[in-house]
């Protein structure tokens, strides 16, 4: 089965890597989750505003 | 005229030296198995959170045709990023011995393939870090 959206592999990678980074940055699971998030939101949110910078300046 | 009163605090009672467990087996474990160390350490939750994370990019990495780098020093970059790939441990020495990750570089996902198996090399050595702090009663 072959993937095609970018987007969704970017979603995971980006789940993972919040996951990741939660626990290694917080120890109450609750702070961990809240790390986890903002990670994940900083990765989404820099990919896309970076998307739309190179799509306003293309090569 | 107050007068300043010195009132010492006792002293908090001195935590025991040195290590929870072995350094070295703390080191061989997290970098053989994401997230041993930490279970070996008693934290559960990150242990298998790691375990878990590092795994799914892992196999997410191979599945999307990404490739183990060859050591090749000629080319740094394919190096670097064998030595991250490196990190993964155990995984690395079984889908080297399966003879998987060759990678497919025509594929669409080739590159995203490698994004996962490099990250999940480079997190499994601050895995590695955290365990060491862990060890050291630093956290």
């Amino acid at each position: 089965m072959a993937i095609h959206s970018h987007l969704l592999l970017m979603t995971v990678y980006a789940a993972l890597v919040g996951a990741v980074a939660g626990a290694l940055l917080k120890d109450p699971p609750r702070d961990q989750l809240r790390a986890a998030a903002t990670v994940f939101a900083g990765l989404m949110g820099t990919a896309v505003a970076v998307g739309w910078l190179l799509y306003l300046f293309p090569l | 005229m107050a007068t300043r009163t010195t009132s010492k605090k006792p002293a908090p009672p001195a935590a025991p030296a040195g290590p929870v467990k072995p350094l070295w087996m703390v080191y061989l474990l997290a970098w053989f198995v994401p997230g041993a160390a930490h279970l070996w350490l008693g934290r559960w939750q990150k242990g298998l959170t790691f375990l878990a994370a590092i795994l799914i990019m892992f196999v997410a990495g191979l599945w999307l045709q990404g490739r183990l780098f060859p050591f090749e020093p000629a080319e740094p970059l394919v190096a670097l990023a064998a030595v991250a790939d490196v990190g993964l441990g155990l995984p690395y020495v079984l889908a080297k011995i399966a003879g998987a990750g060759a990678g497919e570089a025509r594929a669409l996902t080739h590159e995203y393939g490698n994004a996962f198996l490099i990250t999940a090399g480079l997190l499994n050595a601050l895995v590695l870090i955290d365990a060491h702090d862990i060890a050291l009663r630093r956290k």
